[in-house]
């Protein structure tokens, strides 16, 4: 068999894809033939890195503060070029319709305008939490985890976590049995005894880590592939920008948006749905309600925004006494 | 016994265990599962064992196999999917994977090469890439979000892998100085 006719079995085996008649042929190909053993070898080690990758979130092209700054004059850009094709299509009408049907356009967008001075939509309030987020100010926040669905009575975990632009936060749990955060360059974590655990790859932390927390939905919470990401406001919300579609409902309070978004894959480590509600002003986060599919509901609650140090990140701070053990790095 | 410390050297495995930990489960979720589960196992088996680990890596991929096969028995237990695979297909590709002495180098280069590789690939290439091994979207969703057909977009993302690991390859030779 020629080898592009290994690879297209290969390939459609880790699709999914094969029927019974090739599923047969392949089997006979990696029992007999050594050069499909090495080309099945080799595309499995592919698509365990274009998993790992993936997971990671090394496949798209990075996104940072400055794209998100690019991205939102851009958006400028195109709401003055929206209101200018408005402008000239208005125009083409008024000199085609009557002065009646006119003045009913005007009436209309006049009464629009009354209604809805701003034009917000999702993807700006998104875009305005970014920057607040991005911004250099250090907020607390406070996170509840409950399973109001579970059948057995859970009792639900209180975390403080105090996030600053650039990537740095550091989170508690109330009992302050342990402490992890991040400079913004390095995760870290330690107990209340024992070692600072470091890594800049905060993937690395989870398989060491699982030995010692006993507490093992805890642990789903601070070491599973996606939520780590999750503790960090602004990959959060860069998250529910480009996997989640997004809508803008009404808001009981004017002083706050509120918008709904809903996961557009099927990944089981994100939430299915996140309800947001940030400033209309300013955009700064009020409140996020995360609904996991495994039932488990997290709240987000602002608290206060403390004025803390530079060095208030970086584990120094918070265990200056203790050895650190880098992993994986 | 490699020197560096368990948890280093499961991670250093961490691609050829996902591989096949995706091979015989595809499912990307549940092949992370018990890629964490199967740590957890190691750690604990190597501080238990009595006897010294001459070869970690045979020996951390037989945990892996046994519980990928046991997490598999599992999910087939509880008929979530369709059609199971056929047993012979199973054994012929766990066969492979414990048969397999590709050089550690060798695997290695290959991480390496494949990320330059990735920085060659067009946007368009590196998004359906993203949606398909990072949103876990199947061909259906990656069609309906991309405007094309599912069939499309399959053939897309075997050319796609194709070409990753022709390159791959390439980018080896190079650096062995064939």
């Amino acid at each position: 068999m020629e080898s592009k006719q290994i690879d297209d079995l290969i390939l459609g085996y880790f699709d999914g894809s094969l029927n019974e008649v090739e599923e047969h042929e392949l089997v006979a190909l990696l029992k007999d033939s050594l050069e499909a053993k090495q080309r099945f070898l080799s595309f499995m080690r592919l698509e365990g890195r274009l998993h790992s990758l993936g997971r990671d979130g090394f496949l798209q092209e990075p996104k940072d503060t400055a794209g998100v700054d690019a991205l939102t004059e851009l958006m400028a850009e195109r709401l003055n070029l929206d209101d200018q094709r408005v402008s000239r299509t208005w125009r083409n009408h008024a000199r085609l319709a009557s002065l009646i049907a006119s003045a009913a356009v005007v009436l209309l967008a006049f009464s629009t305008w009354i209604f809805s001075p701003t034009s917000v939509s999702a993807s700006t309030v998104i875009q305005q939490a970014q920057k607040a987020a991005a911004e250099m100010v250090d907020r607390t926040y406070r996170l509840t985890i409950s399973n109001p669905n579970a059948e057995a009575q859970v009792p639900s975990r209180e975390l403080d976590i105090t996030v600053r632009g650039g990537g740095r936060f550091v989170v508690q749990p109330l009992d302050k049995r342990y402490i992890m955060g991040s400079d913004g360059d390095e995760y870290w974590l330690t107990w209340k005894e024992g070692p600072v655990w470091v890594t800049r790859d905060f993937r690395s932390l989870a398989p060491e880590l699982q030995r010692k927390i006993p507490d093992r939905r805890l642990l789903e919470i601070a070491t599973s592939p996606e939520e780590p990401l999750l503790l960090k406001l602004e990959s959060l919300l860069a998250l529910i920008d480009s996997r989640y579609a997004v809508e803008l409902l009404d808001s009981k309070d004017s002083t706050l948006h509120h918008i709904r978004a809903t996961q557009l894959g099927r990944t089981r480590n994100r939430p299915m749905s996140i309800d947001l509600w940030s400033e209309a002003e300013a955009g700064v986060v009020q409140q996020i309600r995360l609904s996991m599919p495994s039932g488990r509901l997290g709240v987000f609650e602002l608290r206060e925004t403390p004025i803390l140090s530079n060095s208030w990140y970086s584990y120094a701070e918070h265990a200056p006494d203790r050895a650190a053990r880098r992993i994986g790095n | 016994m490699d020197e560096l410390p368990l948890i280093q050297q499961y991670l250093k495995l961490r691609s050829e265990f996902m591989g096949y930990l995706y091979a015989i489960t595809r499912d990307a979720e549940l092949a992370e599962e018990v890629y964490q589960n199967a740590a957890v196992v190691v750690m604990e088996q190597a501080q238990q064992s009595e006897e010294e680990i001459r070869s970690f890596r045979s020996w951390a991929k037989e945990v892996v196999r046994r519980q990928a096969l046991h997490a598999i028995r599992t999910r087939e237990n509880s008929s979530k999917l369709g059609r199971p695979m056929a047993p012979e297909l199973l054994e012929a590709v766990c066969a492979v994977f414990v048969e397999d002495d590709s050089q550690d180098s060798i695997v290695e280069l290959e991480g390496k090469a494949l990320k330059l590789c990735l920085e060659g690939l067009s946007e368009e290439k590196r998004e359906m890439l993203a949606l398909r091994y990072e949103s876990s979207f199947s061909f259906d969703d990656i069609s309906a979000k991309m405007g094309s057909t599912p069939a499309a977009i399959q053939r897309a993302l075997s050319r796609i892998r194709k070409s990753l690991q022709n390159c791959v390859e390439k980018r080896i030779r190079v650096a062995e100085g064939m």
